[in-house]
């Protein structure tokens, strides 16, 4: 089981925040190597772009154990959603070779609020 | 006096899309008239050397990648050819060649895209014992391994599997949308991601709507 843990329970930072994240696991069986990656990547009707800005490895792990990293969000690029594009930060733990993983998905921006691209229609009331 | 007004629910963000491409890469081809197997052994039939036929958005390059992945072949070599791509580049080939041997397989998609001419230069080059599959819009390439055909109900069933079953005025619905691309299953996905992102298309939790 691989477990990402991040401070307060939050899941929405500001830019360039400084943050704790636990990562935890207990494996069957041993592994060569688990990582943590920082990344984003798009979804929505064109093609999926995906970007690890940085990656935190853990060579010949025990089989349980437990790490926290202090990390420093990034300045850039904000969560953002539109109709035709959504831009998703998250944390990846992952086990190497078998390729368990577990992913949770964080907003960062200036007002730790995704930015919402839309023009939004009324109805009169 | 003004009119008081709120806000309409019609904005689906592209994270919530259930037509969204990453959700789209996930289906698998659906057999109907011949299943896996059949196909496979109907390829050992065929030589070894035949072609998936249909036209655009048919689900040619889907079966392809099952096929080729079932064929478990010490590698396969594609080669992807897009609108206007009339050759292959010599180096492109040189590099598909050099390191296939008979026991691997050849995919090219979109063969029809190739000159008459550069694509009987390319057969010479591919050699009699050489597994390939390839796809394409028109017959005679190489034997015919399967004819995609689509529908509306798989359209449907793929819409199942995307969100939710469709009720009766999304199945008219459907059927409208599939008649308008003329069969062409991506394009009326599109359009499905379209309609569900102004909120034109339900989706499966009202939560998902901004």
């Amino acid at each position: 089981m691989l477990k990402i843990l991040l401070s307060d329970d939050r899941t929405a930072f500001e830019v360039g925040e400084m943050i704790d994240v636990t990562a935890s696991w207990s494996l069957e069986s041993p592994v060569e190597r688990v990582e943590l990656r920082l990344l984003w990547n798009t979804v929505g009707k064109g093609d999926r772009n995906l970007s690890v800005e940085k990656t935190w490895k853990y060579d010949q792990p025990l089989n349980n154990d437990k790490i926290t990293e202090s990390i420093q969000l990034p300045e850039a690029p904000y969560s953002f959603s539109g109709k035709l594009v959504s831009l998703i930060w998250a944390f990846e733990l992952i086990a190497f070779p078998n390729g368990d993983s577990v992913r949770q998905e964080i907003v960062i921006s200036p007002d730790a609020k995704e930015i919402l691209l839309h023009n939004q229609q009324y109805d009169d009331v | 006096m003004k009119a008081k007004q709120k806000p309409r629910n019609n904005f689906c963000p592209a994270r919530n899309n259930p037509f969204a491409t990453e959700h789209l890469q996930k289906i698998r081809y659906r057999f109907s008239d011949e299943s896996l197997a059949e196909l496979l052994c109907h390829f050992d039939t065929l030589g070894k050397q035949a072609a998936i036929v249909g036209p655009q958005g048919h689900g040619k390059t889907t079966l392809q990648k099952e096929l080729a992945s079932a064929m478990v072949p010490s590698q396969t070599q594609w080669v992807k050819l897009r609108e206007g791509d009339r050759i292959i580049p010599q180096s492109i080939l040189h590099e598909v060649f050099s390191k296939t041997g008979t026991s691997d397989l050849i995919c090219v998609d979109g063969a029809e895209q190739l000159s008459w001419w550069n694509w009987k230069k390319f057969l010479r080059q591919l050699g009699k014992d050489q597994r390939c599959l390839i796809t394409s819009h028109r017959q005679g390439l190489l034997p015919t391994l399967i004819n995609c055909k689509t529908s509306v109900s798989l359209l449907a069933d793929l819409v199942t599997e995307l969100t939710s079953t469709p009720d009766a005025a999304q199945q008219k619905e459907l059927e409208l949308i599939f008649i308008k691309h003329r069969g062409d299953i991506r394009q009326s996905i599109r359009e499905l991601y379209d309609r569900c992102s102004n909120g034109a298309w339900p989706v499966t939790s009202t939560e998902t709507l901004i």
